[in-house]
């Protein structure tokens, strides 16, 4: 791969075609009519799909050692030498292709290109189509730039730029007053992880004296392997990635953000986006792997965030919801993965769960459509009969995020746990836990399908539900098929093709993410064995709770301390206590501060030192009487003073 | 362009000239009023932009400040003062900033609206004519008097024409900024008397430094030297206008009562005016006080930067919002001045320019929805994006400017900033970091208030902006989003210039080593 | 300057004194009189013993400048009585009585 014009004009196209598209959609397209939108919006993803599949090819056919290269375009801005005696930090416009970054571009307009297809039926009777297609593709455009960038600076242009389309998209119905406080909630939580991103490449850049993400991984060693600097690059790093991809403590956004349509849910909020905080980790690996400490913090915040999630997604009623939490808790699983160093596993269960949830999502979706914007499952229940294609999709999709074989979502857990289980020291207790977090997805996931496609209609609504258009059914096919074999690219299996051109994904991202410390294989099956056992007794779970004896999951519940089921369903009160923490106090604090302090001392020092010149002004015009003789007086008396003063200093 | 021609007295004098022969357009005909003004400013505006273009290839002038396009002439020779102009890089982007708002305001100004409009044209083109001079002077004597200048017409429009409680805003504004500016005098005036060549001439004092530090003591001898007397001074006048916290109160109820077409320009380009001061004079000429006060005056910097966000998240009046949004924004403008280094600077210089721009777009489209719905309130608007779809876009690109959104011009500015004060302290970079978290928050409340969430009923019968607002909105957002897409030819000349006040500054000068007959 | 003119250290503080208490009668003068015409004399007083004072002073430094400053002081003290008794008439004129304390109309 060394034709550097023919890659740097691939890139650039893999960027225009949304953005051409978003400018059209958004300026022309108000009076071009919903046929032109559809159209540009969704031609333009596919465009670019075959751009990125150009790229892919590329990449693959390139020979060992060439799989990566940085082209670049402009240069955007010039800080002047940082570091003492350094080079001018010249901050390019510059563009990686290299097997990771074309993997998550494969995934990124590939799945979009679905969803935006997807789109055209679920917007169908909105008004402001127009409006979604423009959002849709800057997002895709967004997300296009950030994992292409090979600057820091500019990576984190495209992190805000993703952070801004799902601010845009979650507001989309913007005269919902809770859409739009979700969206605000979203987005000032991004620039939360923006400010972090933005302190780590201070830190890196004042160091280091470049912010070029090859030079820095290629330089990583420079901080010291464990040092506390490095640590703390790592850590603001995460912080960052862990806004993006709603873990633990910044994770509350994610849930709200479900008042945005549903394709916004599948393909920002489950497929791209909010992992782009895995692929950060990823991408920084060299570094992460510079401090022990920050993979430690990573490995442990994700699979908590996992186990968090898993728990919430048990008592939630909202379907959405429920496909958000999952989110999260799988999120938390890649993100423990890469923090383990298993970055190609990580990668890899970011592809399978990109593909299954946005399955998910999108059947979510025809379920919603059809029952008029109906989300709380508590009122769905029997609609298999009814949407048969549908219940058959969701139910691939749900085989494929429990983990049971041969679904794709299998191959890729079962692979993390084997990491899991080859952690050193005490992080082996991420293992057992990733067990846990295995039961608690076969139960939420099945308890959803279950208590919405089985069991008897609970509303009127269910009856008249009909099949989604196929517009929208044909999507959810392919991504379908994909949840059931998109896993058999790691497998053995496809080798038999022929080795020379098939590899599997670990085996691709090599080049980038290297091994990590791989599981032997005896530790592999037996993880992966367990992990088999956890997820199947988990669907067994649900199918008993759920679906053969109804009543059976709240007997259960009523069984537990009251504390447990209370705190699920309340999503352990973080929204409380952060409102109650952070946002009230700096509310009352900004309040406080406008009727008190700005009013009295602020202004009061100027309006006192004015009211002070006022009153003595007063005061000696008091002193004018009006009579001669006063004056007179005061001539005389201050005469006096003044003699007898320039007398005292001649004294002296 | 040629030297030959007294370019910058051309722009610095035109507009004085236009306001002029303004006064003989009969005052009825507000066509023609509104023209000459809109012909005067757009000329001056060209010409700037053609100086501007060529500042790389113009011939450098040499002096410590490295001025192109210089012109000095004999003014009152008698106490040393010169008529003095010049143009380096930073007042280069300072100057075409005031010319393009100063355009945009003569564009925007209502012809039906505005009673006396010959009065606000003059007086904005008098206006532009001291703000340019403010800019240009290398003479402190002249930039004293401009300074003081641009106060005049300044305080007619603000009389004339401002909305209610514009007397008592005035008056504060005035007394506010003139306490300081006197200060200033003072010690000019010292500066002038212990230089050694006796003259104003900001270039001559910064070749022959005066005299040592304490030299003559003051305050009783051991309170202050005069030398950090004066620089308190300078910071003092400065301080006020740019404003930071807590010299800021004049700031809030003067753009509340401000009419908008002064706004525009008013907040574009006077406040920027105290940050340009603290680069071309009060760190140059005092690099050891600079330094000295570094601490104290990077306190007040981040201090604004959240107080003024703090304010502007609990505010309701929504010009007010944005004012304070306004000290919380010049406060990274000063947090970058005094990182003292070329990074902090450079970012200050870039952003100076960036916040001109946005705020003026700010104040123009909070301008255009009180003209249309009647109330500033933000608890009485909402849903303004149903009726006016274009009024939003412009708004919202203006909002996420406003934001400090990576991608658009001011992420570039605030990013170096903060780099040039991570680089002093790191702290400062988290707190500045703050900063930023509590702007997105108040821009966002304020965005959202006005244009989501279901119509308010008085909102209910307004039109969407015509085609002259969206034709002046236009370049202003083709800006925002130009010079974050590309700053790298901006920031090239800025960076440049940065690193030369950094040479300056610094508080030991680097004996210079001539290595003789070892040249490689 | 002629020697024998010089004033002694002898007579001279008896001038003074002379000055001083002149002054002092004025000053007086003007603060317990309520006569403007009466006043104006009490000035003339005061400005009269300052001259005695400057002539006395120029006698015993052995220089002219006493003598130019009474000079000057003469002339002021004669520009001052025709403004002011100018004010004076034109105030009895309009038909006031002439006591100071009622002329306060210019007062804040």
């Amino acid at each position: 791969m060394n034709n550097e014009h023919l890659i740097g004009l691939l890139c650039s196209l893999v960027l225009l075609f949304p953005l051409l598209g978003s400018a059209w959609n958004g300026l022309v397209g108000p009076v071009a009519g919903r046929r032109w939108v559809n159209l540009v919006g969704t031609a333009s993803i596919g465009a670019a799909f075959l751009v990125a599949f150009t790229l892919l090819a590329n990449v693959m056919t390139a020979p060992e050692g060439e799989k990566s290269l940085t082209v670049s375009l402009w240069q955007w801005l010039n800080l002047g030498p940082i570091v003492n005696a350094g080079q001018d930090v010249a901050i390019n416009v510059d563009f990686t292709i290299d097997p990771l970054s074309v993997l998550m571009l494969m995934v990124i307009t590939g799945v979009g290109f679905l969803i935006h297809i997807y789109s055209v039926g679920y917007m169908e009777h909105d008004e402001d189509v127009a409006r979604f297609f423009a959002y849709m593709n800057f997002f895709i455009f967004s997300m296009v730039l950030l994992v292409l960038s090979a600057d820091l600076a500019i990576l984190i242009v495209g992190w805000a730029l993703v952070a801004l389309s799902s601010y845009l998209l979650i507001g989309f119905w913007y005269q919902r007053p809770s859409a739009v406080v979700a969206s605000r909630k979203a987005f000032i939580t991004q620039v939360i992880g923006d400010v972090a991103l933005v302190l780590a490449a201070f830190m890196i850049v004042t160091r280091l004296g470049t912010l070029s993400m090859p030079l820095i991984l290629a330089n990583a060693g420079e901080f010291g392997h464990g040092s506390a600097y490095v640590t703390g690059i790592c850590v603001l790093l995460a912080i960052g990635a862990f806004a993006k991809s709603a873990q633990f403590p910044l994770h509350t956004w994610l849930p709200d953000a479900m008042e945005g349509p549903t394709p916004v849910s599948a393909l920002i909020h489950a497929a791209t986006m909010v992992t782009a905080g895995v692929y950060l980790i990823a991408r920084f690996g060299p570094l992460f792997g510079q401090s022990p400490t920050a993979q430690a913090i990573v490995a442990c915040v994700g699979m908590g965030t996992a186990v968090m999630a898993g728990i919430i997604a048990l008592s939630q009623v909202d379907i959405k919801r429920v496909i958000a939490y999952s989110t999260m808790s799988q999120i938390g699983l890649m993100i423990s993965a890469v923090g383990l160093g298993a970055y190609s596993v990580g990668m890899f269960h970011f592809m399978t769960h990109a593909i299954f949830k946005a399955l998910l999502f999108m059947a979510a979706g025809n379920v919603i459509h059809s029952l008029h914007d109906e989300q709380d499952i508590r009122l769905m229940g029997g609609l298999h009969p009814r949407m048969r294609w549908t219940a058959l999709w969701f139910i691939c999709g749900s085989f494929a995020l429990a983990g049971a074989p041969p679904f794709a979502g299998w191959w890729s857990k079962e692979a993390m746990l084997g990491f899991a289980a080859n952690a050193p020291g005490a992080l082996i207790a991420l293992f057992f836990v990733g067990l846990i977090v295995n039961v608690l997805t076969g139960i939420y996931a099945f308890r959803l399908y279950f208590t919405v496609f089985r069991g008897e209609p609970q509303t009127a609504k269910v009856y008249a539900a009909h099949e989604a258009p196929k517009v929208m059914l044909i999507p959810v096919g392919i991504l379908g098929c994909g949840a059931v074999i998109a896993g058999l690219i790691e497998s053995p299996v496809p080798s038999f093709i022929g080795n020379h051109l098939w590899q599997g994904i670990s085996t691709f991202l090599e080049p980038v993410v290297g091994h990590g410390n791989e599981p032997s294989e005896a530790v592999a099956w037996m993880a992966l064995a367990a992990g088999t056992i956890c997820s199947v007794a988990g669907i067994g779970a649900a199918y008993s709770w759920w679906e053969k004896n109804r009543g059976r999951a709240s007997r259960i519940a009523g069984r537990l301390p009251r504390l447990m089921p209370v705190l699920s369903f309340h999503k352990f009160y973080f929204d409380e206590l952060y409102d109650a923490i952070l946002v009230r106090p700096v509310t009352a604090f900004s309040r406080a501060m406008r009727r008190v302090v700005e009013p009295r001392g602020m202004d009061g020092w100027v309006r006192g030192t004015a009211a002070m010149f006022d009153d003595l002004g007063v005061g000696i015009a008091e002193r004018q009487s009006g009579l001669i003789r006063d004056y007179a007086t005061y001539m005389l008396a201050f005469a006096v003073i003044g003699i007898l003063f320039v007398l005292g200093l001649w004294a002296k | 362009m040629s030297t030959s021609v007294s370019w910058l007295s051309i722009v610095l004098f035109l507009p004085l000239a236009g306001a002029v022969a303004l006064q003989l357009i009969p005052g009825k005909a507000r066509v023609l009023i509104q023209g000459w003004t809109v012909a005067i400013t757009l000329a001056t505006s060209v010409i700037v932009g053609l100086l501007v273009l060529g500042f790389n290839n113009a011939a450098a002038g040499g002096g410590p400040l490295n001025m192109r396009y210089a012109e000095n002439h004999e003014w009152i020779p008698a106490i040393g003062a010169s008529y003095h102009v010049g143009m380096d890089g930073l007042a280069a982007w300072m100057l075409a900033l005031n010319a393009g708002v100063f355009l945009l305001g003569a564009i925007v100004v209502s012809r039906r609206e505005t009673e006396r409009l010959r009065l606000f044209c003059g007086l904005l083109l008098v206006t532009e004519t001291a703000t340019a001079g403010v800019i240009l002077a290398v003479d402190m004597l002249m930039f004293y008097v401009f300074w003081e200048a641009m106060l005049i017409p300044l305080y007619f429009l603000l009389s004339n024409f401002g909305e209610k409680n514009r007397g008592k805003a005035t008056l504060k504004f005035v007394i506010y900024t003139v306490a300081g500016s006197l200060l200033m005098l003072v010690a000019i005036i010292y500066l002038k008397v212990h230089s050694p060549t006796n003259t104003f001439d900001l270039e001559a004092m910064l070749q022959n430094p005066g005299p040592a530090e304490g030299a003559v003591p003051f305050f009783g001898g051991h309170l202050l030297t005069p030398q950090q007397f004066a620089f308190i001074a300078f910071a003092a006048a400065f301080a006020i206008k740019l404003p930071l916290v807590p010299f800021h109160t004049w700031l809030p109820d003067l753009y509340e009562s401000c009419p908008p077409a002064a706004l525009m320009f008013f907040a574009g380009v006077v406040s920027k005016l105290g940050a340009f001061g603290f680069i071309r004079y009060a760190i140059t000429l005092f690099p050891h006080e600079a330094h000295d006060y570094q601490g104290v005056m990077l306190t007040l910097a981040v201090i604004s930067i959240l107080y003024g966000a703090l304010m502007a998240l609990s505010e309701t009046d929504i010009k007010r919002i944005v004012a304070y949004s306004s000290i919380s924004h010049l406060g990274f403008v000063a947090l970058g001045i005094f990182s003292l280094n070329s990074a902090g600077i450079n970012g200050a210089i870039i952003q100076m320019v960036n916040h001109g721009i946005i705020i003026a777009g700010l104040f123009l489209v909070l301008g255009i929805i009180e003209q249309r719905t009647g109330t500033r309130d933000r608890h009485e608007l909402a849903g303004l994006e149903k009726r006016m779809p274009y009024l939003y876009f412009f708004f919202l690109v203006i909002t996420l400017a406003g934001l400090g959104m990576p991608g658009m011009n001011s992420f570039v500015g605030e990013f170096t900033i903060m780099l040039g004060a991570f680089q002093t302290y790191w702290l400062l970079a988290v707190l500045a970091g703050g900063g930023v978290i509590l702007a997105c928050w108040y821009m966002l409340r304020l965005h959202q208030g006005l244009m989501h969430e279901p119509l308010q009923p008085r909102a209910e019968q307004v039109r969407d902006i015509g085609v002259r607002d969206g034709w002046v909105l236009l370049p202003l957002v083709a800006l925002m989003i130009g010079l974050g897409v590309y700053p790298h030819p901006v920031s090239d000349m800025t960076r440049t210039t940065a690193e030369h006040y950094v040479t300056l500054l610094s508080p030991i000068p680097v004996p210079v080593q001539i290595i003789q007959g070892d040249v490689k | 300057m002629n020697e024998q003119y010089t004033l002694t250290t002898d007579v001279f503080p008896y001038l003074l004194a002379l000055s001083a208490f002149l002054f002092a009668v004025g000053a007086a003068g003007v603060l317990v009189r309520r006569n403007p015409l009466v006043v104006f004399m009490s000035i003339e007083l005061m400005l009269n013993a300052v001259n005695v004072a400057f002539i006395s002073f120029g006698r015993f430094l052995n220089s002219e400048e006493g003598q130019i400053f009474a000079f000057m002081v003469i002339v002021v003290a004669a520009a001052e009585v025709v403004v002011g008794l100018a004010l004076i008439t034109q105030v009895f004129r309009i038909g006031r009585e002439l006591d100071v304390d009622d002329l306060n109309e210019l007062k804040l």
